[in-house]
């Protein structure tokens, strides 16, 4: 491995770096760039300048045609500063949220993708598409499907269970602890299979001489996987994991679907939070909601920021 | 590291996608559209009408059988797009401002406050006769003293019973509390949405609390949301309901003959009618001697104030709302459908329909649904006491308190 790298690794700065020179002073680039530009100019930056001015106005459905008025800080003040630090108590179970599951979805994810690696595993590829399936059917329609034929109180499969063992029901949804953990359950389910896929991808590509050489040096198979299999893996991995925290924060539909946030905002994150303030009850409160974009924008900008930071996953290596 | 500038740039997309979500059209190309919207008022259409109902699948078959029949007398066909209920409100909301969406609306009466303030309905103040509509309905579609709206038609919540359980439906909480001791195991008194504030309000009328006075202000106390509260919860437990059941729930239950009560609206006939059992509906069960009075929700057209079609399309809901088409409505897709329309109440289809009078008779004892903007801000509110109660095992006081409190919260944000 080590070797490989290095001889790519050889090759590669050198010949962008003369690529480079040769557009220097031409505007040739430029116009190759502008279409992607303008693309994202239209899709991208201008609905994001227009919902951080949203952000300072009073926009809502009964404005939205008269015209909204500035309002300043005031959306940023309620969001932040009243509404009984609901907004706090989301924030804090937004990162429970992700880290429980991010930790979960890669572990488990790596752990399957050893075991289906594994030399010698008969019918490896049904296995593995059974592990895949949970990725394959749209979230929506799983999210329904657990809500209502595992979580359900009277007919879901979960309480007939307990009671064919004799054990009493158990409120899945209805109780602030279980309600979280039941969509936990859920969205770990559904986020191994993608961890699982990109883990199998990286293996693949470690050489088996590597694990030859090791058993000559009489490593056992756990000093293999901390000293070959998870060092090597580690580059794919961590674009993962980012990818994966910034899935997680920023999922909706598992929470969503399943309980709504409930019971009583309970088991609401942020987006969910977000979507609800907007939409829910016929709010439309599109100035209120577009503060809480922004700031949410803010806490995921900073943790990418610092992830990227301690992991040094972004930096070129020379 | 060769991914990483393809890394850096999913993840910025990644990091952006949530913030387009927040986005709402832009104000800007509404004037022109109306101003072009009013040059154009004549009675033809160059297009189909485009309605957006918020009704069910049988329902909307018979809206589009109605446009063809209008389509023949008037040379005006329609269009209908169909969409999940929570979303119709939002999407037209977004779409009207830039000259999108339908020509006609097919919405409750709660969205009246929101569509006329707002300027997303035409204003038929003085434009259009309303005397041949039952006057509640009419109310509904009015909005501090203006027409916003033509009703269609009105729902109240009633007392489904199985008249193979019950000889008489449940006359009170106590007849339900009684009820259960003497049904097989496995059966229940009664299963219904108990946590849905629209099925549960009716018996917060009866123990003397009001959501908004006549000015449309927010008045109910916490005195009268604890009362509610607490005779839900003995309700519960004293009847012996079922834990947690939704309306899909509650629905099997009553279709299982599982329970011998359940509470629900006339959407629910066609369903039930198709099973053939044997199912009755009366009013709802009264609390203390009171009666429970449900909302009286009503369905109104409205139409879109960027419509280039406003005469077309009132055309079409004059030529809608005519006795012969709602007796055929009431006869081949709902007989519980109560038109707004007084004339078709004379037909014998109506005068003889068991379910069209049980619910005209519950409809006596309602109370207008509120339609100011705030309205919404009950629902979420409402629907935490009621779990909380009922699910989690709070005190009514506690959660009564918590409830009113938000509401007030909530509608002050808004101002």
């Amino acid at each position: 491995m080590a070797i490989q790298s290095q001889s790519r690794r050889g090759a590669a700065p050198a010949a962008s770096k003369a690529v480079l020179e040769g557009f220097k002073g031409t505007a040739a680039p430029y116009y190759y760039v502008a279409p992607a530009l303008l693309v994202m100019a239209i899709i991208t930056f201008f609905p994001i300048i227009y919902m951080v001015y949203l952000s300072f106005r009073n926009l809502t459905a009964l404005n939205l045609i008269s015209g909204s008025e500035f309002v300043g800080l005031r959306n940023y003040a309620n969001v932040l500063g009243s509404l009984d630090s609901t907004f706090y108590t989301v924030t804090l179970r937004t990162f429970v949220w992700t880290i429980i599951n991010v930790f979960f979805h890669i572990t488990l994810g790596v752990f399957l993708a050893i075991q289906l690696n594994k030399r010698g595993l008969r019918l490896a590829p049904i296995y593995r598409t059974l592990l895949i399936l949970p990725w394959a059917v749209p979230t929506v329609v799983s999210a329904l499907m657990w809500r209502t034929t595992l979580y359900d109180y009277n007919f879901g499969a979960f309480n007939q269970f307990l009671s064919a063992a004799g054990l009493p029901a158990v409120s899945w949804l209805q109780n602030a602890t279980n309600a979280f953990i039941a969509v936990l359950l859920f969205n770990v389910w559904a986020g191994i299979p993608f961890n699982m896929l990109v883990a199998s991808g990286a293996l693949k590509s470690i050489p088996d001489e590597l694990y030859e050489a090791a058993v000559v040096d009489g490593a056992t198979p756990l000093q293999q996987h901390r000293s070959i299999t998870l060092p090597l893996i580690r580059p794919t991995m961590i674009p993962a994991t980012i990818l994966g925290i910034i899935w997680t924060f920023n999922n909706l539909l598992a929470v969503y679907l399943i309980t709504q946030g409930g019971p009583s905002g309970k088991t609401d994150i942020l987006l969910t939070y977000l979507y609800r303030t907007a939409f829910l009850d016929n709010n439309f409160l599109y100035s209120v909601a577009s503060a809480i974009t922004v700031i949410v924008f803010f806490i995921l900008l900073a943790f990418v920021l610092l992830n990227v930071k301690i992991s040094g996953a972004m930096k070129e290596e020379a | 590291m060769k991914y990483s500038k393809a890394m850096v740039a999913t993840s910025v997309l990644a990091l952006l996608l949530p913030l387009l979500s927040a986005c709402a059209g832009s104000p800007a190309a509404f004037i022109a559209n109306a101003e072009a919207a009013s040059a154009q008022n004549g009675s033809t259409c160059p297009r189909p009408l485009v309605i957006w109902p918020a009704t069910g699948d049988n329902e909307d078959a018979y809206l589009l059988d109605l446009g063809r029949q209008f389509q023949q007398q008037s040379g005006v066909g329609l269009e209908l797009l169909d969409m999940p209920f929570d979303d119709i409100l939002r999407k037209y909301v977004t779409a009207v401002p830039s000259g999108k969406g339908p020509d006609i609306l097919l919405g409750p009466s709660d969205w009246t406050g929101l569509l006329g303030e707002g300027g997303y309905v035409v204003d038929l103040t003085g434009k259009y006769d309303t005397g041949r509509f039952l006057e509640n309905t009419v109310e509904a579609a009015t909005y501090q003293g203006q027409l916003w709206g033509v009703p269609k038609s009105f729902e109240v919540v009633a007392q489904y019973y199985n008249a193979d359980l019950l000889e008489q439906p449940a006359e009170s909480f106590d007849t339900l509390k009684q009820l259960s001791p003497g049904l097989a195991g496995g059966n229940y008194a009664l299963a219904y949405d108990i946590t849905n504030f629209y099925f549960s309000a009716p018996f917060l009328y009866a123990v003397g609390g009001e959501l908004f006075d006549e000015n449309g202000e927010f008045v109910l106390t916490e005195e009268a949301a604890t009362a509610w509260l607490t005779e839900l919860r003995d309700l519960q437990n004293e009847a012996a309901l079922p834990r947690e059941v939704t309306s899909e729930s509650a629905n099997a239950l009553f279709r299982g003959d599982n329970s011998a009560t359940f509470f629900s609206g006339p959407w629910e006939v066609e369903g039930f009618r198709e099973l053939g059992f044997n199912w009755k509906v009366a009013n709802l069960p009264a609390v203390n001697g009171q009666p429970a009075r449900p909302f009286l929700g009503t369905k109104v057209m409205f139409i879109s104030s960027t419509s280039p079609c406003q005469q077309a399309a009132l055309d079409f809901i004059e030529f809608s709302t005519q006795p012969e088409q709602e007796v055929a409505w009431v006869r081949d897709v709902n007989a519980a459908y109560l038109p707004a329309a007084r004339a078709p109440y004379e037909d014998p289809v109506l005068a003889e329909s068991e379910a069209v009078q049980s619910f005209l008779q519950q409809a006596e004892t309602s109370v207008p649904f509120p339609n100011a903007p705030g309205v919404g801000q009950i629902w979420t509110p409402g629907l935490d006491a009621l779990t909380a109660v009922l699910n989690q095992g709070a005190d009514p006081a506690t959660a009564a308190r918590q409830m009113v409190e938000t509401i007030r919260e909530n509608l002050e944000v808004r101002e």
